[in-house]
């Protein structure tokens, strides 16, 4: 990511901020609706062999040629991008609702549940991530969904912790207490106050583990633990051509290219809609509070932390 | 109805912290009457906060009662009792910035307050609140502003504003000045003191700041580890108070009349030679 020099004035940073969401944003945009129409996209039919053009080099008929059976790469690619963007995006999505849910119910909660649960994630943050996934998927058995459920098996308490500390920092503060005085029930006051104000972080973490997760999805894939050939998909279709990677390269390059793209689209939107949700980005934007604004307590200073750290 | 709006009577909370019985409150008791404004003083520690906690709702009693209007807040039976009764109990807090949900704008924090215990349509409810906030000296504009685009007394305004939406008939003031300065500090209290003049509602000021307490308040409690150790009339508790402690309190605040800033002036002309 390209690191902005402190001392640029906001607006200019702001700007630049937009505008890399903005292109991003449309980036990610047309390849999740390229995933969504993929059927309709396909110049060839993917599932198609056609073995007496088995092989065959990019050309103009076929841009990213034929594979072992003749079926034809960029339709390949294409239709499989419903399936690695989907499972990604449907990954992401059940592991920020769960690990959210878990994470603000403890520490709304507290006690002994708030224990027992977070010893939980503990636990399953002291294995490695991909080589515990490995095993939950080896145990089920491949398959998409056990490689989903893997991966969500061992990312959500990231998601919990965050939420958790979001929730105990927002606990004790009046307007909670204003509002249980209105008559606001426990529903209404995680709904209406807390989660509005936690959620940032938690969507800003799920964006950028959009790409990890796809890497990571593919990569089981890859190892013959999720998705299942016939059915398209990057890492799968990478790992079912890996024998002629040496006479016909192209038929590896076709996915891998298609994964470090989208991942790179997805991360790099990431990166910046961190950026934008930066508490420090948004203190300095014209006409509010400035740089040595804040009192005792008020997050002034994790913000000039953060400010040293990168705005991580 | 009784002239007397709360009721408190033996009322104690206890903590534990580190394993530790921290005796917060003990054995508490008071009224207040309709239209009355009592002080609670005393040093940081006494459990002034958690008196007015407890009467919020905002913490559970280890034992006592608190009845307000003749219901007893603390009966677990009478729920619905309860809760009308909550909704004319309003409390404005110490940190005036933090009283407000920062994704939330003022309006629709100062509308919250009578959401959830009335149905008022939506129109008629945000011109009551816009009557509010004229009423606290906010321009209606702020409205649609957030918290942290306010100033600190600003916000305490509109923290004011929220506690009056709902026509309270009790308000508790916790430490309300304590986070402004001294200006700000003197145009909050002289709109408190316009709202007594213009309704019945009573209030409770909780305050370390002596001279604040007594400029508003016609009774004062002083509150010592936990237990009030005097209730009488502001003028004879600050003029002839019979405790120890309170004297000392009082003793305690700064005041210097003229003999005493003509010494400080001749040991400054000797300190600089």
């Amino acid at each position: 990511m390209m690191k902005q020099p402190a001392i640029r004035p906001a607006r200019i940073r702001r700007d630049t901020v937009k505008a890399r969401l903005i292109i991003f944003g449309i980036l990610a945009a047309l390849l999740i609706l390229c995933s969504l129409f993929s059927e309709y996209l396909t110049p060839y039919d993917p599932y198609l062999q056609d073995l007496s053009n088995a092989k065959a080099a990019p050309s103009a008929q076929h841009i990213f040629g034929t594979d072992r059976y003749g079926r034809d790469m960029l339709s390949r690619v294409i239709v499989g991008s419903r399936t690695s963007i989907f499972s990604t995006l449907l990954l992401v999505a059940v592991i920020t609702v769960i690990g959210t849910v878990i994470g603000v119910f403890c520490g709304w909660h507290g006690g002994k549940i708030d224990t027992v649960l977070m010893r939980i994630s503990d636990m399953f943050l002291a294995f490695p991530g991909l080589v515990f996934a490995l095993a939950v998927a080896g145990v089920l058995g491949g398959g998409l969904h056990n490689a989903i459920f893997a991966l969500a098996a061992i990312s959500w308490p990231k998601y919990a912790r965050i939420a958790r500390s979001q929730t105990l920092s927002q606990k004790e503060t009046p307007y909670l207490r204003a509002a249980r005085l209105s008559g606001s029930g426990t529903v209404k006051i995680l709904a209406k106050h807390i989660l509005p104000n936690i959620i940032g972080p938690i969507l800003v973490t799920s964006m950028l583990d959009i790409g990890t997760m796809m890497m990571e999805l593919a990569g089981l894939s890859f190892l013959g633990l999720g998705a299942k050939p016939p059915i398209a998909e990057w890492g799968s279709m990478m790992s079912e051509n890996r024998a002629l990677m040496t006479t016909v390269p192209w038929i590896t390059m076709a996915p891998g290219l298609a994964i470090f793209v989208s991942v790179m689209i997805f991360n790099l939107l990431g990166d910046t809609v961190r950026d934008y949700a930066d508490p420090r980005a948004r203190q300095l934007c014209p006409g509010k509070a400035g740089f040595a604004k804040g009192k005792t307590g008020d997050g002034s200073n994790r913000r000039f932390e953060a400010r040293h750290r990168g705005g991580r | 109805m009784s002239n007397v709006i709360l009721k408190v009577e033996h009322l104690c909370k206890s903590f534990s912290k580190d394993g530790e019985r921290i005796e917060a409150v003990r054995d508490v008791s008071f009224e207040l009457r309709r239209g009355e404004c009592v002080g609670l003083i005393g040093e940081s520690g006494s459990g002034k906060s958690t008196v007015a906690n407890l009467i919020a709702g905002l913490e559970t009693a280890d034992s006592g009662r608190i009845v307000m209007n003749g219901t007893d807040l603390l009966d677990r039976k009478d729920r619905a009792g309860v809760r009308a009764c909550r909704s004319k109990l309003q409390m404005i807090f110490q940190n005036p910035r933090l009283s407000f949900n920062p994704a939330m704008t003022i309006g629709q924090g100062i509308e919250e307050a009578v959401r959830y215990y009335q149905r008022i349509p939506a129109k008629q409810r945000h011109g009551m609140m816009l009557e509010r906030l004229r009423q606290v000296g906010l321009p209606e504009t702020y409205a649609d502003k957030k918290a942290a685009q306010l100033s600190g007394g600003e916000c305490q305004r509109a923290a004011i504003a929220r506690a009056l939406m709902a026509n309270p008939d009790l308000l508790l003031c916790d430490e309300i000045t304590s986070a402004l300065d001294v200006s700000v500090q003197a145009q909050v209290m002289a709109l408190l003191m316009d709202i007594r003049r213009t309704s019945d509602m009573s209030m409770l000021f909780i305050s370390h700041d002596i001279a604040l307490v007594s400029m508003l308040c016609d009774r004062l409690l002083v509150m010592y580890k936990g237990v009030i150790v005097e209730d009488g009339a502001t003028a004879d508790i600050i003029h002839n108070s019979q405790n120890d402690y309170t004297r000392n309190l009082i003793a305690s605040v700064f005041t210097a009349d003229e003999a005493t800033m003509d010494r400080w002036q001749k040991e400054r002309d000797n300190a600089n030679g």
